[in-house]
């Protein structure tokens, strides 16, 4: 998996590419935990270029939403492949969190 | 039609077992959601039995036997590991999870929301899970 990062102001937009599960998900949960104690609480996630996500994967942003939330941040997620969708709407994750078409849209909330 | 597959039971070997899954699912299945969803609640339990297990020294391989039959498919996987209880109620909504930054419990409910039944039994020295899908 890769993880390219990039800024709009104070939000951090992270770019997956890849699998993220249980071998994986163990850098992006260090990579959020880092800028959640920089500071950084309003996140936007491109899930263009992921292919897979396992429970572990989703772990990692359940393990941090609270946190976001409770501190008026957010998780904002965009371009996610039906396979993807599919697998947040099983857990009701998707009810949740914001799920957006593009990186623009997801920006704008 | 059988295809038998073996896991080493390490995590590192969860992509390469994903792609020899992908490809055997592929050969019957066109719907990339539903082959997604049947790897995902394949993979979840080998993770289970790969994190979870009580496993000996001498470990073997997991073996995957997955088979369809009419319009179901069959998934047994096979371990000397004991396995998770992977046929276990899971209790708590995912609010309630993202509140208590509780990530325990989501594979197993992913395999319970995805396959239609999920039973464990053992066989001689070793586990089986048995799960079972109808295929629309």
């Amino acid at each position: 998996m890769e993880i390219k990062e990039k800024y709009l102001n104070d939000i951090v937009i992270l770019i997956l590419s890849g699998e993220l599960d249980a071998g994986t998900s163990i850098f992006l949960d260090e990579k959020i935990e880092k800028f959640i104690e920089s500071g950084y609480i309003k996140f936007v996630f491109g899930f263009e270029q992921l292919d897979y996500i396992s429970s572990a994967g989703l772990g990692v942003f359940i393990s941090h939403l609270d946190d976001v939330n409770n501190k008026d941040g957010f998780f904002r997620f965009f371009g996610l492949q039906d396979k993807i969708k599919n697998v947040f709407s099983l857990l009701g994750f998707d009810l949740l969190v914001s799920i957006y078409t593009s990186e623009n849209q997801a920006l704008e909330g | 039609m059988t295809k038998k597959l073996l896991l080493r039971p390490y995590i590192s070997e969860l992509p390469q077992f994903r792609l020899a899954l992908k490809e055997f699912l592929s050969i019957v299945l066109t719907d990339s959601v539903q082959i997604n969803q049947i790897i995902l609640a394949i993979e979840e339990a080998c993770s289970n039995n790969i994190n979870y297990g009580d496993r000996p020294e001498n470990y073997e391989e997991i073996e995957v036997f997955i088979s369809f039959e009419k319009n179901k498919l069959v998934a047994d996987i096979k371990d000397n590991s004991a396995p998770f209880k992977i046929d276990a109620s899971i209790c708590c909504s995912m609010l309630d999870k993202i509140i208590k930054k509780d990530k325990g419990g989501l594979g197993l409910t992913l395999i319970n929301k995805i396959m239609d039944s999920v039973e464990t039994f053992e066989r001689g020295d070793y586990y089986i899970c048995r799960m079972t899908k109808v295929l629309k």
